[in-house]
């Protein structure tokens, strides 16, 4: 498969820009070819002047004529410089763009197991720094090889209309560099590589040994880490200097390449100007010479260091091909059926389910039972026991791996993504809250305007026994939450994403231990408002404390990966088994005076 | 993330030059004055021999018309000479300075180290261990860049547009002033170009800033805006950022593509007026061609290092801020300090008092609150309490890993500050709760990379404690590398070799954290065999969550809320009845 075929895509979209700048770049590189011409003219203009004022004055106006021309070529160079620098980095920011749309649009339908095997700090890297390689080999990859091309093409060409042989006798030596930018080059950038290793090593030394501080400490061996890492500086330090001594030869050795091509041309260039009248070389045309050398040892250079670039983005682009072409490991189906009636008995019901984690044994081994149209269930297990997978297997954030999850009497997965996620509301133990205002938080489910929502948004942030504390702020509802804002307590996150989720009016409502931060006495405020307020809604709840499952229904207690008891709590409670176990530890907690 | 390392706002904004910090910085390196002097006369003399060559070019144009085949063959033997010297001296200046600048580095690194670990706990709770590395990694290698590519550079710059003035100026005076006439409009346009871009490009950092956490944010959240239905609008919402972004990125493009050509378009003007004054002064005073060709050259030569000189400002901010953090650092003040004269913790015997001890970690909250109790030589003394009630302070407070506030804590009978804290610590063992590991070897990890302590000893202890068996099925033995955190062994066996190395080092007082996580039967067997081995004969203070540790226990110290509520032995609190009773039904694990 060809690795640059989400890059093309978009760069074709910008290929006119790219053929501006192309055009533009060659015209420049032209338009150079005429400054040593110039520069020729008009020292020849002071060496040919003939004897007396008049011939002197109308070489001085000769010079002037040629300065001035000089001055208007390099004036269009600026114009068209602004051309090829539109054309090829203007171009590359713009495929950095599109690509980097074309990344986070992707990552949008992106299943959490993925976000499980690739982690942040790797994707926030895709999106930074390998993009920025494949726009760096785009935009200043694709310029210096067109410009080396040309330029030293076009130089020659000029060079050897000037004088053949000449250009014969000096070249030799600059045309080595490119060569040996790719050859020393690649051993320069090993070195490089060995030596970054090695910082990286020491950085990762010096973490461990700040992170393991209360060990060292506690058995004093501050001095041996203080040697131990003294001696990875000293690597560090050895590697470098072979870094150094690398460099301390291709530079100077790309510099004395350069150097040699002048000295050529000091050795012939300087017999040709003492030949005699008639046959000389004019001093112009030995200057000429001296510029047209020095024009080119820049886009020689360059040249070796294009193909560096190539090589940085063709790694980078693969990387990013690695989450284009990923396979969203969730979809509905895209023909939607008639969505099934709401006037069933039955909300939600898990058959015979089996799942977990990624590659992780089974948590869930056959759970099955229904919650019914504004039932409120409650799920209790040991820590580890499935509860949070069970709710997740709902909106589909997690797929059951045997048996079947339905809403409304269909199995989720042939359900609309987005359809099926409009009747759910999930809050998590953690909740997720975004760096907006709370008003925004609030009408997260809301498209358009959330000043459009504002009335419900307050009636959901009442139910959420929230409406107070942001009427306290004082921004209220437009004060920022976050870094930039206020920072809110664990127990005011959860009622936030609480109201979150009641304002988007779901059919079915997952508490995942959704009030574990909130004191006992609002949660036992916030429950019954809850009811009052969506009597239709049903309610999945986990919860560790006896005192909030005993506010549901019916509790369902899972045992290893089954349930293992399902009743009304008043029921559990007259039997031995888990739940009758947590009310036990939960009243002696309470009466050591300890919060569970 | 090299490069994205916590670097505070305003950044580039900052001086970029500060005459107190660059005096520290050259204060350091004054043992290196000599080498410093030699990289200064390398650099000059590169400039000289690069900065002949339009002289010599100039000299081979006069001589050649002059004399016809006399002197050139001089003229081109001084350019091969230029040529040669150039890379010799490149050469030996890279190394020079390259050199200094890694001695340096490692200085720097090693006392910023030093100095890291010379701080009390209370300074690693307050400061992440990811921006203590970046002073020590990457704050540091700021510095040497700064020196480096910078400094070096600036004087580089500085000697080649003096000696191009110096040439400019002995071959034709005013010649030579006319060239010289477009310098300061060439610094005044590349300073307003540079004012222009860094204004841009701060607000280009900020942007990128914005993305980044745009990125971190909704990848975090990932699972909300699905659950939501909020794909759409969080698309357009990034696409935003990712837009301003592209305005500002090709704004910086197209304020390059308009300066650089002004520039270039004075230089050109320069070389004009060059071209039409040295033909007057050609004609009128019959100064030589090759004067002429020459001053054009370095006519074109003059841009270059101008416009480096203006590039280096912006590593020269980031280096003071980098210094400025580096030297903070150095210039803190311990919180805890050794007494001048210590006593000698050799022959200690492990007996401990706590005297109405008041600890706080910060000022009005109290973890401790008028603690009492003794451990004398050789007993066993147990510690339990609800989580927060003050036990893991009590073991910060005995290893001095703080500074505590009132009362007095005595060490056979003396203050525990007339000790060297290092002292007295090798006497102590602690085994954590959650044993650390370091990556390396098993070895090293047990011996905590003292070469000191003989293979011998390590290979003991862990046969004491039962533990050579699983590590002799360890690809290596001893010397089998660790993952990082230990990640390749079981709890248990992280467990029995963190009472290992315990042993290795032959503690008179033992502090144990006993561990919470659930181990099997066999495990759990084989750790309480280990533990007898490990307290018998040594004092210890333990963090109990065991039953047979608080039955077995000399005594048992209750804490809540910071203060001790009952003291005694497992039977007589039992017998009292109160909160041991209640925890030991609610916390212990149920053994036995």
């Amino acid at each position: 498969m060809n690795p640059f075929r989400h890059l093309i895509v978009h760069f074709k979209k910008e290929r006119s820009l790219f053929a501006m700048g192309v055009a533009a770049l060659l015209t420049v590189d032209f338009a150079q070819q005429l400054l040593p011409q110039l520069l020729k003219l008009a020292i020849d203009e002071l060496q040919n002047a003939g004897p007396g004022p008049a011939a002197a004055r109308a070489a001085l106006a000769g010079v002037l004529l040629w300065a001035g021309l000089q001055l208007a070529v390099v004036a269009l160079q600026g114009a068209l410089r602004w051309g090829w620098r539109m054309g090829f980095f203007g171009m590359s920011r713009k495929v950095e763009y599109a690509l980097r749309r074309q990344l986070f649009e992707k990552l949008l339908t992106m299943h959490p197991a993925f976000f499980r095997k690739l982690r942040l700090g790797d994707l926030l890297s895709r999106a930074m720094s390998d993009l920025a390689a494949v726009r760096e080999s785009l935009g200043f990859g694709w310029m210096t090889l067109i410009d080396g091309v040309t330029m030293v093409c076009f130089t020659i060409v000029f060079m050897v209309r000037a004088n053949a042989l000449l250009t014969a006798q000096i070249l030799a030596p600059m045309l080595l560099i490119p060569v040996l930018v790719v050859t020393l080059g690649r051993k320069v950038r090993e070195n490089q590589r060995a030596a970054q290793d090695l910082l990286d090593a020491l950085s990762q030394a010096a973490t461990e040994s700040f992170s393991g501080a209360r060990v060292i400490h506690a058995y004093a061996r501050q001095e041996s880490e203080i040697e131990r890492f003294g001696r990875a500086c000293l690597a560090y330090r050895a590697r470098s200097m072979r870094l150094v001594v690398v460099e301390a030869v291709y530079w100077p050795l790309l510099w004395v390449l350069a150097g040699s091509s002048e000295l050529l041309l000091m050795h012939y260039g300087g017999l040709l100007l003492g030949l005699p009248p008639g046959k000389a070389m004019s001093v112009g045309g030995f200057v000429m010479f001296q510029a047209y050398l020095a024009q080119i040892t820049w886009p020689v250079m360059a040249l070796g260091f294009s193909s560096n670039s190539y090589v940085k983005g063709r790694v980078s682009i693969g990387r990013l091909n690695e989450v284009y072409d990923a396979e969203p490991a969730v979809t509905g189906p895209l023909q939607a059926a008639p969505e099934p009636s709401t006037r069933q008995d039955t909300v939600l019901s898990f058959i015979n389910v089996h799942g977990g984690y990624d590659a992780a044994p089974d948590v869930l081994r056959g759970v099955s039972f229904t919650v019914r149209p504004g039932e409120w269930v409650g799920l209790a297990s040991r820590l580890g026991g499935g509860k949070t997978t069970l709710l997740r297997l709902a909106p589909r954030l997690e797929d059951a791996r045997l048996g079947e999850v339905r809403l409304w009497g269909r199995d989720v997965r042939a359900w609309p993504l987005k359809a099926l996620r409009r009747r759910i509301a999930l809050v998590a133990q953690e909740p997720f809250l975004f760096s907006e205002t709370v008003l925004e938080n609030i009408t997260f489910s809301y498209d358009g305007d959330p000043q459009d929502r504002f009335a419900e948004a307050v009636e959901a942030a009442r139910i959420a026994d929230l409406h107070e504390m942001v009427a306290g702020l004082p921004q209220g509802y437009a004060t920022l939450l976050g870094e930039k804002g206020v920072n809110l307590s664990g127990g005011q996150k959860q009622r936030l994403a609480l109201a979150r989720a009641i304002f988007a009016r779901p059919d079915l409502l997952l508490l995942d231990d959704a009030f574990s931060a909130v004191d006992t006495a609002t949660e036992e405020r916030i429950a019954p408002a809850l009811r009052t307020a969506l009597p239709g809604v049903a309610v999945l709840m986990v919860s560790h404390r006896v005192s909030t499952l005993r506010l549901c229904d019916r509790v369902v207690v899972l045992e290893d990966g089954r349930v293992a008891a399902d009743g009304t709590p008043d029921e559990l409670l007259q039997q031995e088994g888990y739940f009758f176990e947590m009310a036990r530890r939960e009243f002696l907690a309470r009466r050591v005076g300890l919060e569970t | 993330m090299p490069g994205g390392h916590e670097r505070g706002a305003g950044e580039d904004e900052g001086p970029a030059l500060d005459w107190s910090l660059t005096r520290r910085l050259l204060g350091r390196a004054r043992a290196q004055w000599a080498d410093l002097g030699l990289a200064g006369v390398l650099l000059l003399l590169i400039s000289l021999a690069e900065q002949a060559k339009p002289f010599l070019v100039g000299a081979l144009v006069d001589y050649a018309m002059a004399t016809r085949g006399g002197l050139e063959g001089s003229i081109v033997g001084l350019y091969a000479a230029c040529v040669g010297g150039v890379f010799v001296l490149q050469s030996l200046e890279t190394i020079q300075t390259q050199r200094l600048g890694l001695d340096q580095t490692l200085g720097l690194r090693r006392d910023l180290f030093r100095k890291i670990h010379a701080q009390s706990l209370r300074y690693f709770d307050k400061n992440p261990v990811g921006s203590l590395m970046t002073r020590v990694i990457y704050d540091v290698e700021t510095l040497n860049d700064f020196f480096t590519a910078g400094v070096t550079a600036v004087f580089q710059d500085l000697f080649t547009v003096g000696i191009i003035a110096a040439f400019l100026l002995l071959g034709d005076w005013r010649l030579g002033a006319v060239s010289l006439a477009m310098v300061p409009l060439l610094l005044w346009s590349t300073a307003i170009f540079r004012r222009e871009a860094r204004a841009n490009f701060r607000q280009v950092r900020r942007n990128n800033a914005a993305l980044n956490s745009f990125l971190t944010e909704n990848l975090g959240g990932m699972a909300t805006v699905q659950v939501y239905n909020r794909e759409a609008r969080n698309a357009a919402k990034f696409d935003t950022v990712n837009r301003a972004s592209l305005d500002l990125q090709l704004r910086q493009v197209r304020i390059n593509a308009f300066f650089m050509p002004l520039v270039e378009l004075l230089g050109a003007l320069s070389v004009g007026m060059v071209l039409w004054y040295g033909g007057l002064r050609h004609f009128g005073n019959g100064l030589s061609l090759g004067v002429v060709v020459s001053s054009v050259m370095y006519a074109q030569r003059l841009y270059e290092p101008l416009r480096d000189l203006t590039d280096k400002f912006g590593i020269f901010q980031s280096a003071m801020a980098s210094a400025e953090r580096v030297f903070a650092l150095l210039d803190r003040r311990e919180d805890l300090e050794d007494p001048a004269q210590p006593l000698s913790a050799a022959g200690l015997r492990g007996d401990i008092e706590f005297r109405d001890v008041g600890f706080s970690y910060e000022p009005g909250r109290p973890a401790l609150k008028g603690v009492s109790f003794r451990l004398r030589a050789g007993e066993r003394v147990a510690v339990v309490g609800p989580t927060g009630s003050g036990k893991s302070s009590l073991v910060n407070v005995l290893l001095r890993f703080y500074p505590y506030q009132e009362g007095m804590v005595l060490l056979d009978g003396l203050p525990l500050e007339s000790y060297a804290r290092a002292e007295f610590r090798r006497r102590f063992a602690l085994v954590p709760q959650d044993p650390f590991l370091f990556s390396g070897s098993l070895l090293e990890n047990l011996r905590l990379s003292d070469a000191s302590v003989p293979e011998e000893r390590v290979r003991w202890a862990c046969g004491q404690v039962g533990a050579e068996a699983f590590i002799s099925r360890l690809p290596g033995g001893y010397h089998a590398e660790l993952a990082e955190g230990g990640s390749n062994l079981s709890t248990g066996q992280k467990q029995l070799l963190s009472f290992a190395r315990a042993l290795v080092f032959d503690p008179v007082v033992l502090i144990l954290d006993e561990a919470t996580a659930s181990v099997d039967t066999a495990t759990e067997a084989e750790i309480q065999e280990a533990l007898a081995v490990l307290l018998k004969g040594r004092s210890s203070l333990t963090i109990a969550h065991r039953l047979s540790t608080v039955r077995d226990a000399d005594r048992i110290l209750v804490l809540r809320d910071g203060r001790v509520a009952e003291q005694g032995s497992h039977a007589e609190l039992m017998g009292v009845g109160g909160l041991y009773k209640s925890l030991i039904e609610l916390q212990f694990k149920e053994q036995d």
